[in-house]
């Protein structure tokens, strides 16, 4: 009997390991974490924190990039337009360069590739705390390039990584891509994965 | 007697102008084509990049110069790539050569033209005058239309 019962508790297991097997790692935890920032309509939110309870898909962008960040905000939007159903999404746009990119700046930018409020949100800040939220999932931004424009303006073009990633509910990073290559199809196919 | 000194006068017509040909390197047998046309909006004062590909028909290697945009501040050609440390980063582009019959590809993620400083805001089906400067065909003057960004 007691043979048997363990046969049928190996029996059970099996299929759980199996499952377990199609689950991905956690890559970075940030449940814990909170950052003090504000959103495209100079509201104070509270990230990760407030973003619990759906998944969020991530990118890092500056607006002043003119051909790999496009390319990462339209695959954003591409993301929410090809979701069956996206009531469980939601997308965070945060930058590398909140000395320029003030609210106002993200929302124009943010209706340029027709990121609707409701499922969008892009995030800027003061300096010091973008740095460290940035830090704290290894994310990388440097001035490259500065220049004088012709109204005597600096203007500067940055090196980044180029990173799309997705969170769980609980506001874990369970996948990474590079950014402005990955195909849609696959981050919807991992967000399915994990749903 | 008149007949033939007609075709005499012809044939060293038509020796001469083959003779032009061979002598001048610099004649081109076909045509520097701009098409796939296409760029981002921008707001003023923010950057956009286009798109495009060029074509050349001629029989001769050609090189791409320069190019400008009274839209702009400024506009050359860039290329993103990826520095050692790994991350995406943009330079302008050197050595914009075109063989005969090769093509010059811009698209997103390589060689685009870098626009920036938009002198004022350019909307979804705008269109902007770009001049494109080669060493050999000279000026070419194209309209890019401007595309959504999605």
């Amino acid at each position: 009997m007691t043979k048997f019962r363990g046969f049928v508790l190996l029996i059970g297991i099996i299929p759980l390991l199996l499952a377990c097997q199609d689950r991905p790692e956690v890559i970075k935890d940030l449940s814990e974490a909170s950052f003090k920032v504000v959103n495209q309509d100079s509201s104070t939110v509270n990230f990760p924190q407030d973003f619990k309870g759906k998944y969020t898909i991530v990118g890092f962008i500056y607006t002043h990039c003119p051909d790999v960040c496009p390319v990462i905000s339209a695959k954003l939007s591409n993301v929410n337009k090809q979701l069956e159903d996206n009531s469980d999404v939601q997308f965070v746009q945060i930058t590398f360069d909140p000395k320029r990119d003030t609210p106002s700046v993200l929302k124009k930018y943010m209706q340029q590739f027709k990121q609707d409020k409701q499922n969008f949100t892009a995030i800027t800040g003061d300096s010091a705390t973008i740095d460290t939220l940035l830090s704290s999932m290894d994310i990388l931004a440097k001035i490259a390039d500065k220049k004088i424009t012709e109204n005597g303006e600096e203007t500067y073009l940055m090196n980044h990584t180029n990173r799309i990633l997705v969170m769980d509910k609980q506001a874990r990073v369970r996948y990474e891509y590079p950014g402005s290559v990955v195909k849609e199809e696959h981050v919807i196919d991992d967000l399915n994965a994990l749903r | 007697m008149y007949r033939i000194l007609l075709s005499v006068l012809a044939s060293i017509l038509f020796l001469s102008c083959n003779s032009d040909k061979n002598s001048d390197p610099e004649v081109l047998s076909g045509q520097i084509e701009i098409k796939n046309k296409w760029m981002r909006p921008a707001n003023a004062d923010a950057n956009s990049a286009g798109y495009l590909s060029i074509i050349n028909g001629t029989a001769k290697t050609d090189t791409l110069l320069s190019v400008s945009s009274d839209a702009f501040e400024v506009a050359e050609v860039h290329e993103s790539y990826e520095t050692e440390a790994g991350l995406s980063g943009m330079r302008p582009a050197k050595n914009l050569d075109i063989a005969p019959g090769d093509s010059l590809v811009l698209k997103p993620g390589g060689l685009h033209l870098m626009l920036m400083s938009a002198r004022q805001p350019i909307t979804e089906n705008d269109s902007i005058t770009v001049n494109f400067n080669f060493k050999k065909a000279g000026e070419r003057t194209v309209r890019i239309p401007v595309r959504s960004s999605n």
